[in-house]
């Protein structure tokens, strides 16, 4: 019955894509699909175009792609009914993003401490972040990554 | 005087092995190289079908593998990833991986993740 309650209840979330912006910010709900990593690029760069941020779009862009692809992956658990909230804004020549999964966080201290090995086919999620955005940090419970960056 | 038709001949006939030698030499270094040609970002969403196609690639043989990035505006960390499986299974058969025509933001990127100290990484121009 309490399976039946919740199927219904997630039902069609597996389609979500909900975009909107603000005067300095943009925020999407997402379904956990690759297809909407693309479809959340393209609004990303159409903002950071607004704002005229083209300079800093290849940066923010890799982030944003690998930070809502370990949202799906390890947070939503490749359930595409799992919802991303991904949020960017440009706040006192600060950009902050955010992304925020469904699931039960992870140990992310352990997982920024730990290099990655550059011979390996994997794992360099991380570390693309950390080259772009000088400050990398998750929320305590490990299922919000806050990323910041200095705009000049 | 005979003696500059013979000479004549002989040059002939040097420059024509040469170029024959040059030839072979090239038709050498064509069957021993591969160019794949992605021509779409190299992210999660496209990573499946561009891994089926380097495979087909691959089974024609070739220790060379050129990478062109002609058109390719963004790779993510599986993208990189296909790259870097790619170089170390040819590495392992004697091959390398050469990677052509990448742009500048792509290039800063693999810099930044050292992968330029593992295979040969070339600018576009």
């Amino acid at each position: 019955m309490l399976r039946h309650i919740v199927r219904h209840i997630v039902k069609g979330r597996d389609n979500v894509f909900k975009a909107s912006r603000r005067p300095n910010g943009l925020d999407i709900s997402l379904s956990s699909t690759l297809e909407n990593i693309d479809r959340a690029d393209k609004n990303t760069k159409g903002f950071l175009h607004g704002m005229g941020l083209e300079a800093e779009a290849f940066a923010i862009r890799v982030a944003m792609r690998e930070g809502i692809l370990n949202a799906i992956r390890h947070g939503s658990c490749g359930d595409r009914n799992r919802i991303i909230r991904y949020s960017l804004r440009l706040e006192n020549n600060s950009l902050i993003m955010e992304i925020e999964d469904e699931g039960s966080g992870f140990d992310w201290r352990t997982s920024l401490e730990n290099k990655h090995l550059s011979n390996s086919g994997s794992g360099r999620g991380l570390s693309i972040m950390k080259a772009y955005f000088a400050d990398v940090t998750f929320n305590d419970k490990g299922n919000k990554l806050i990323l910041r960056k200095k705009i000049s | 005087m005979p003696w500059l038709h013979v000479e004549l001949g002989q040059a002939i006939i040097i420059i024509i092995v040469r170029k024959g030698d040059r030839l072979m030499e090239k038709a050498k270094k064509e069957a021993e190289q591969r160019v794949f040609r992605p021509g779409e970002d190299i992210v999660a969403p496209t990573v499946d079908g561009l891994r089926k196609k380097l495979l087909n690639l691959m089974e024609g043989g070739g220790k060379e593998l050129v990478v062109d990035l002609t058109g390719v505006q963004m790779i993510d960390s599986v993208g990189i990833g296909l790259l870097v499986a790619t170089h170390n299974s040819l590495h392992k058969t004697g091959g390398r991986l050469v990677v052509t025509n990448a742009s500048k933001d792509i290039c800063d990127l693999f810099k930044a993740m050292r992968l330029d100290q593992h295979f040969e990484l070339r600018m576009s121009e």
